[in-house]
């Protein structure tokens, strides 16, 4: 469409009550530099589409086709084909059944905000500063943790690069905060945490395993007479999607 | 075979996700990675955002602003709440942020294209200083006004170095402030109290608009404008030529002859005079009624009912803006003040003592002295810091050539811009929102500007320059100040308390070593002593021993604005949260001066059409011409974007033969320019209008090479009291041009075709029942269709929706709507709605959800434009709903017509039935420069092609507030919901409320009762969450209100009689 010259192209938007938008003008044509300062990620969808779908000669085509939208239709839960492995092999287990800590000690957003967090590298430091890992005057060998001492490199370090194992697509709102406030446990969504090593998705994350619980988990008591009502809120398109 | 929609749905995406596998698309979701932090600043919790209260950078009003954080990056900025002078932001306030995000920022100090760094840039300037006083070269500043620290210290630093200091803005308050000085014998300018003004008269001040201080003058008319607040609805009067933003809402729009204005002002000053046998009448003796009638065109009867309004009511008569740039300009604003006198309005409406702050200002004619001397070889150093003398000169003061003389140019400056050349060494001074800073809005109102994120290139402040240089210059220290030993022994504590940085010398050691010396006193209580000293510091020189400009603004704040009491630690706090201190001092009034009055002027001579320049209401005086978003902002009145025009009569169009893409050659004895044209009633049709702002040869990618600059078009005319520039003075030749035009309307149709759609009725009955039963002084016929089907028992086809807890709403109270366009310009930042530039906006594929509907109706006198702000209408009976084959729209429980982007195919046929225009189809993927897309809201989905979307009533934000209130178990209260939309955030007037329709006690519950409320589109029987408030007018489209005080219209209503609902 945007080789089209000539006449004013005029569209749903400026074409349906007279009263608004009637394109007065023109048959200006762009200047060439604005093909350069207003680039498009993509190119027009329907008549390339069909043009392009039999001239189709190779499978790599597909991904220039505009048609699939890719980073929307991508399989959100698909299980990953291999074990996610993480920058610093960090056991769960020692933590959490090992040591008696609570989620919430690292993850301290979960009950506060939308994300549960990822802790600082500060916060890991409290503890492991004391730790000796580096196998010297008799101390215990320990690689990951000289890979954090690594990555703290006395508060000037940079971001440990943590893979994520549980990402929703953006187009999702989901806030820790109202599932752990009402009532959700973390395993209910992360699966066994605390008996896991490196921590892996359980779970699918699709859209229908959400509405599942959403429309069968038990509902916080304090909504009282208010429960019919919530339910069906959660069962609202515009409850998680954004 | 019996196979039905899901179980085919189901077997063709099996079929297609086949296909995909086989084409090698790794199905999996890509890796991300979870950066944390390596050490969290305390509080934060990241996806919470941080607010910080700070200040507006982008023009000398010194907004207070609030600056939203999400993981270190400002997402939106929006009005602080807690600022005194006005409500929200304006659009220029709001384009601040895309400009902190500009792709075209420079890196840090550039000069000829190559990086520098900061020491070696600093040495360059220090030693060009060095070397330009040694060789008796003047060292100088051109710059915009500066206000509060950075002010104080340019004159510290001006006074050690010989600085000559030029403060020249193109939209300046020069003349108002000669004016001033001529009127009351001081050199300040008022502040007007337009709240309890039941009449304005105003000579050009776009005080709605692109006026220094619009945004108090803007909240205090649209309380003035609130029948509900003051029982009154004022009465607008604007004497000039080209109606604007501020000229669209007046009651009668009277544009004299070209030039005459000051005519109208005598004749209405002498008329006034008589009316009240003002005491100083002598004064008047000599004006000539009659004739300034005749000279200025506007009958002596209307003058002597202006008269009569002004004198009978509370009133104001306001100086400035476009007409306020003639020949002569002086002396219109200082008969202004001359009939505020008359009326008694000064120290009421008209007040000193909290005057308006704009630091040094110099004249057109000093800035002009200096680039005569630096053409002249005189200047050695020259520092340009806010302003493009390049684009805001006209052409015969050869900008060009005078920074090419001077040794050193040194360009404070975030990107290249007209005035930028090879030699020019620019020192980015980086974003408002990056750095710390202060300004004065008026006496005891000062705004703070918190560095509200880590500066996203090498940039320093202009004062941390400033104070860098007087290091390497090392200018000396000023002298410590003397503390008067008031109950300070060597027991007490240093009198100046503890310092907050042991390197601050002035603020620790040396009253310290002081109070040693000082001799034994009688006890007296120590605070008194800690306030004696903090007063004899508070006058001090502050000198330049700080560590940077943040803590030369704090020491600044704790000697000159700190009062001394209590914990001045404390005290910081507070402000810091504020976004300033709001100790607005008291009004005063100031005894007239005037000794003498101008004589009647000439009009405008020569047979063409007068020229009158004006700036644009997104643009300003070009400064954002680099901001897509607003160039993509239409223009109130024109609806134009991306470009120029000049605003013609419709009379003068036909007379002109234009053919709709016709172009016109604007041509005067400076020079020419060519450009599209828009027909407007709002200009005489004598007069051509043109908007400044665009027509800049470097100004980034999105800037440069559009439209013209009608500076081309003026000779350097002055005018003789002030030395300001006059750009209202010449008359243009105006003809067809060859060229085809690139002027393009949103809005192409200026008339609502008799249709109620922005409805007006009669400010007197509006006044008259400010509360009352829904639609009251309305025709009800017209606009409440859908009662007339209840009364006949025509029912819905649809079943009545539930709203369990909210049914949230709007109401836009169309009456002090000015069409200013901040609503839309925070819908565009808050919703991550892309530019789609030029071509595509042409192509009615501009995304905005907000569309500012504009009608001009009527003419002359009684010229009626009205804005209507359409957004998404929530409909309970929503058309859009029922035809989305695939429910991707849908109403929600909160009474949201909600939109899920992902279910949505595209196939528009919700856009096709929504009789509102509000849907918005994406073309397009559009894209960003990477640099912009760390402004995107993170809350909202960045939308992708094939996919419709619209407003959603910021459900982002609604789902947060609802969220906050959840975990008390509570419904959200009014309070909360008020401004919570970024319209209604960014809403200068107030005009736009949000809150939940099904409480009634709550503010947008009362006003869906208001007697001026209406739905648009009623007949259709839509029932809208959004209901509209009409514009309350002492004329309505050329008609009469039913019980206006005002005489007969003498003309008669035009056959279709649009907007005559009253």
């Amino acid at each position: 469409m945007r080789s089209l010259p000539g006449a004013p192209l005029v569209f749903a938007l400026v074409s349906v009550p007279l009263w608004v938008m009637t394109s007065c003008s023109t048959n200006a044509v762009a200047k060439p530099a604005d093909e350069a300062i207003f680039p498009i990620g993509s190119k027009n969808l329907a008549p390339n589409t069909l043009v392009d779908i039999p001239m189709m000669s190779s499978p790599l085509e597909i991904d220039k086709m505009t048609f699939f939208r890719k980073d929307l239709s991508v399989a959100v839960g698909t299980p990953p084909k291999d074990p996610i492995t993480q920058p610093i092999a960090f056991p769960h287990s020692k933590h959490v059944k090992d040591l008696g800590m609570d989620c919430q000690y690292c993850h301290s957003g979960a009950r506060k905000g939308v994300h549960a967090g990822i802790p600082p590298t500060q916060l890991c430091m409290g503890c492991h500063k004391m730790t000796p890992s580096d196998g010297q005057n008799g101390a215990p060998n320990r690689p990951e943790l000289e890979k954090l001492k690594a990555f703290w490199a006395d508060g000037k370090g940079d971001p440990i690069p943590w893979v994520k194992v549980h990402d929703l697509p953006d187009f999702v709102y989901f806030s820790h905060k109202r599932h752990v406030l009402g009532g959700v446990q973390c395993q209910e969504c992360h699966g066994q945490v605390q008996d896991m090593g490196v921590d892996q998705r359980v779970a699918s994350l699709q859209m229908g395993w959400c509405l599942d619980c959403h429309a069968q988990h038990k509902l916080d008591d304090a909504y009282g007479s208010q429960q019919e009502l919530r339910r069906s809120e959660l069962k609202d398109c515009w409850t998680c999607h954004k | 075979m019996d196979l039905n929609r899901r179980d085919f749905l189901k077997t063709a995406s099996i079929a297609s996700a086949a296909t995909a596998a086989a084409c090698t698309i790794d199905p999996r979701t890509p890796i991300e990675h979870d950066l944390p932090y390596v050490q969290m600043p305390e509080d934060e919790l990241p996806g919470t955002p941080t607010y910080f209260s700070t200040a507006c950078g982008e023009c000398a009003s010194g907004c207070g602003m609030v600056a939203r954080a999400k993981e270190g990056r400002v997402v939106m900025v929006e009005g602080n709440p807690d600022w005194t002078e006005g409500h929200g932001l304006c659009t220029r306030g709001h384009m601040g942020l895309v400009g902190a995000y500009g792709p075209d920022r420079v890196q840090g100090p550039t000069q000829g294209g190559k990086s520098v760094d900061w020491d070696a840039a600093t040495k360059t300037v220090a030693d060009a200083v060095k070397a330009a006083q040694a060789a008796g070269k003047s060292v100088a500043w051109l710059g915009g006004y500066r206000t509060g620290s950075l002010d104080a210290l340019l004159g510290e630093f001006g006074a050690a170095t010989g600085l000559r200091r030029v403060h020249w803005e193109a939209l300046g308050v020069e003349t108002l402030l000669a004016a001033t000085r001529q009127a009351f014998g001081v050199a300040t300018l008022p502040t007007y109290e337009l709240a309890n003004a039941q009449v304005i008269l105003s000579f050009g001040l776009d005080f709605l608009g692109t006026a220094y201080g619009s945004m108090g003058m803007t909240k205090g008319w649209a309380s003035a404008k609130n029948p509900a607040k003051g029982g009154f609805v004022t009465r607008l009067v604007c004497v000039e030529p080209r109606a604007g933003v501020t000229a669209s809402q007046s009651d009668h729009f009277l544009p004299p002859n070209p030039g005459t204005e000051l005519a109208v002002a005598l004749a209405i000053a002498k008329l006034a005079a008589d009316k009240v046998k003002y005491t100083r009448a002598s004064l008047l003796a000599g004006v000539d009624v009659a004739a300034a009638a005749t000279a200025s065109g506007i009958a002596v009867e209307k003058l002597t009912e202006i008269a009569g309004w002004i004198t009978d009511k509370r009133s104001v008569v306001l100086p400035g803006g476009s007409t306020n740039a003639g020949v002569g300009a002086t002396d219109l604003a200082a008969v202004t003040y001359l009939i505020n006198d008359i009326c008694g309005n000064v120290g009421k409406t008209v007040v000193f003592g909290k005057e308006q702050r704009y630091g040094t200002v110099s004249s057109y004619a000093d800035a002009k002295a200096l680039l005569e001397d630096a053409r002249a070889g005189k200047v050695g150093v020259l520092f340009v810091d806010g302003v493009n003398p390049a684009y805001n000169f006209p052409q015969s003061d050869k900008v060009a050539e005078a920074l090419a003389a001077v040794g050193l140019v040194v360009q404070f400056a975030d990107e290249a811009n007209d005035s930028t050349t090879e030699k020019t060494l620019i020192l980015p001074p980086g974003s408002s929102l990056e750095g710390w800073g202060d300004a004065e809005v008026t006496t005891g109102v000062a705004t703070l500007q918190q560095a509200a994120m880590t500066p996203l290139k090498n940039s320093r402040t202009v004062g941390d320059v400033l104070l860098g240089l007087a290091k390497a210059l090392a200018l000396p220290e000023p002298p410590p100040p003397v503390v008067p030993m008031l109950g300070v022994d060597t027991a007490t504590p240093a009198p100046v308390a503890p310092a907050p940085k042991p390197a601050n010398p002035v603020a620790g050691k040396k009253p310290a070593a002081k109070a040693a010396d000082a001799p034994a006193a009688p006890p007296v209580d120590p605070a008194l002593g800690l306030l004696a000293a903090h007063l004899a510091t508070a006058s001090a020189p502050l000198g330049f021993a700080y560590d940077g400009f943040r803590q030369y603004v704090q020491e600044r704040w704790k000697r000159r604005v700190w009062n001394g009491v209590g914990s001045f630690d404390a005290w910081w706090v507070t402000v810091r949260q504020k976004g300033g201190s709001f100790a607005a001092a008291g009004a005063t009034s100031l005894p007239l001066t005037l000794a003498a009055l101008p004589a009647l002027p000439a009009a405008i001579a020569g047979a063409d059409l007068a020229l009158v320049l004006f700036p644009s209401t997104n643009l300003g005086d070009g400064r954002h011409a680099n901001r897509p978003w607003a160039q993509e902002l239409a223009d109130p009145i024109s609806t134009s974007t991306w470009g120029s025009w000049a605003e013609l009569n419709p009379k003068t169009v036909e007379k002109l033969g234009l053919g709709k893409t016709d172009s016109v050659k604007v041509k005067t004895a400076a020079g020419d320019i060519t450009l599209g044209y828009f027909a407007t009633p709002g200009v005489r049709e004598d007069t051509v209008a043109v908007v400044l702002g665009n027509g800049h040869t470097n100004m980034g990618r999105y800037g440069s090479g559009r439209g013209v600059n009608p500076m081309t078009l003026l000779a350097s005319a002055q005018d003789a009291s002030s030395g300001a520039l006059a750009t209202y003075v010449s008359r243009a030749s105006v003809a067809r041009s060859d060229e085809t035009s690139d002027f393009f309307a949103l809005c192409g149709s200026t008339t609502m075709d008799g249709r109620p759609i922005a409805v007006a009725c009669s400010a007197e009955e509006a006044a008259a029942k400010p509360t009352g039963k829904a639609g009251d002084v309305l025709d009800l016929e017209k606009v409440e269709w859908d009662k007339r089907l209840d009364e006949k028992g025509i029912h819905d086809f649809f079943p009545e929706p539930q709203h369990p807890t909210y049914r949230f709403a709007m109401a836009i109270d169309l009456n002090s709507c000015t069409g200013c366009m901040a609503c839309v310009a925070a819908c565009d930042l808050e919703n991550n709605i892309p530019f789609v530039g030029p071509d595509q906006v042409r192509r009615g594929r501009g995304m905005s959800w907000i569309r500012m509907d504009r009608f001009i109706e009527g003419e002359g006198e009684h010229l009626d434009v009205r804005h209507l702000p359409s957004m998404c209408q929530h409909c309970s009976h929503a058309p859009c709903e029922g035809v989305c084959p695939v429910l991707a729209t849908y109403h929600n429980l909160d009474g949201l017509n909600a939109m899920v982007y992902n279910r949505c195919v595209g196939t528009r046929y919700c856009a096709n039935n929504c009789p509102y225009t509000v849907r918005r189809f994406n073309y397009h993927t559009w894209t960003w420069p990477e640099s912009m897309y760390l402004m995107l809201n993170p809350d909202v989905t960045v939308r992708e092609m094939g996919v419709m979307e619209k407003c959603t009533f910021c459900v982002q934000r609604t789902r947060a507030v609802k969220d906050s209130w959840r975990d008390l178990h509570e419904t959200v209260p009014d309070q909360a919901l008020v401004k919570l939309t970024a319209c209604a955030s960014a809403c200068p007037t107030q005009s736009i409320t949000f809150g939940n329709a099904k409480d009634a006690a709550g503010t947008v519950g009362k006003l869906f009762e208001n007697p001026r409320t209406y739905t648009l589109l009623g007949e259709l029987n839509t029932k809208p969450g959004v209901r509209y408030l009409a514009k309350a007018r002492h004329h309505i489209g050329g008609a009469e209100g039913p019980k206006s005080t005002a005489p007969p219209d003498p003309k008669p209503a035009e056959p279709p009689a649009p907007g005559k609902e009253g």
